[in-house]
């Protein structure tokens, strides 16, 4: 009976240390936290039709570069999530027009491993430029004024 | 002649005597056994305290707590158990801060499924317990990820009051008997929630009691109690 007693005692030890290793949940946050504001370029002409953007950088403040692209017809860029407004310059060919992009911020809750989310809500934009030479945006439309998720784009822009 | 009488009287009632001793041995035997079984079955309580949490407590700033506990004998091989505690825990994850704290109870039934030998009186049980926690909640702070333009820490103190958690567990207990009526007990158990309040806009990732809630809402635990028959 004692032989039992102890064999049935070191199997519990045995699953004791196992389960408590095997229970830890997954650390990796895999799950998608704060959304982008995307942006889709379209022909000024031809609204319907989407155009790509030749040698395309972007800059915000800060001289953060955001991104630097041959040619693209669409693109994701961070908004600050410190501040309620992101400075981006956008540089097509030389040519730079600085848009500036307010907005308010709340903060979701997402999972353990990835905490918290923001989300931007009412965003608007304010488009200027140094001289008329530098203009290579025609016009800029907002779809959708709060970015909660990555799906669509929420900003076109002509050109 | 009287110095013969007297050992060969002497020496006589030592053979009658252990013959009687003979002849009652089955009886006595039975009412022994009758006695054990009347031990066995009679209803006990036995109350104590878990050790880790306490002993923790002492050595674990971010960690508060005490668990009463007590079991009562209601037949041979069956306890009605009970508990209550207190708990309080501070958890750090990589992206946030809170802490827990809230008062708790547990119910449920025990068997012991340990044969004995007749003068032992170890126990190996499983059982099943229903929970019930009340507590509160406070996000100490958190920070949302930017890679671009650096992290944004807030320092929210958000207190959440009022949550509350119900839930099922299955307990495997080993009694042992370290001296007289003194009892010490590790136990295991797996839990399961049944339902509980959450926070707005943050989850019950730790419940007092229930302890850490994994992705499908169950938990595991271990501890020790030391506890001691009273009657």
């Amino acid at each position: 009976m004692n032989i039992k007693f102890n064999k049935i005692f070191y199997f519990l030890i045995v699953v004791l240390c196992l389960q408590s290793t095997a229970c830890e949940e997954d650390d990796f946050c895999l799950d998608t936290t704060t959304p982008s504001l995307i942006i889709r370029f379209y022909d000024k002409d031809n609204p319907e039709q989407t155009k790509a953007v030749t040698e395309l950088s972007i800059n915000a403040n800060d001289n953060i570069v955001i991104a630097s692209l041959q040619k693209t017809d669409s693109i994701a860029v961070g908004l600050n999530t410190n501040l309620e407004f992101t400075e981006f310059y956008f540089i097509s060919s030389e040519k730079t027009e600085s848009i500036k992009i307010s907005y308010t911020n709340d903060d979701f809750f997402v999972s353990k491993a990835c905490g918290y989310k923001s989300i931007f809500n009412r965003i608007s934009l304010e488009n200027s430029f140094e001289n008329t030479d530098n203009i290579w945006i025609d016009r800029i439309e907002i779809i959708e004024s709060n970015i909660t998720n990555q799906l669509q784009a929420h900003v076109k822009i002509f050109h | 002649m009287s110095k013969y009488f007297t050992s060969f009287l002497l020496f006589s009632s030592i053979l009658v005597f252990s013959q009687e001793i003979k002849t009652d041995n089955e009886s006595i035997k039975k009412e022994a056994i009758q006695i054990i079984e009347k031990v066995k079955t009679k209803p006990s309580l036995r109350m104590g305290f878990d050790l880790l949490k306490t002993t923790l407590s002492y050595f674990d700033s971010t960690i508060k707590g005490y668990e009463i506990v007590a079991d009562y004998k209601i037949s041979k091989k069956r306890y009605i158990t009970a508990e209550f505690g207190y708990d309080y825990k501070e958890e750090s994850e990589d992206y946030f801060n809170y802490k827990s704290e809230g008062n708790f109870f547990r119910v449920g039934i025990n068997t012991n499924n340990f044969k004995n030998q007749f003068y032992m009186k170890n126990e190996i049980g499983i059982g099943v317990k229903y929970g019930y926690s009340k507590f509160d909640k406070t996000l100490i702070d958190y920070t949302v990820r930017d890679n671009i333009y650096g992290d944004k820490t807030v320092n929210s103190n958000t207190k959440y009051s009022n949550l509350n958690a119900h839930w099922l567990e299955v307990v495997m207990t080993i009694k042992v008997e370290l001296f007289k009526n003194l009892y010490f007990s590790p136990n295991i158990s797996i839990k399961k929630l049944i339902s509980s309040k959450e926070p707005d806009n943050f989850s019950n990732l730790y419940i007092p009691g229930f302890g850490k809630v994994s992705l499908n809402k169950a938990g595991f635990s271990f501890g020790y109690t030391i506890s001691y028959t009273l009657f």
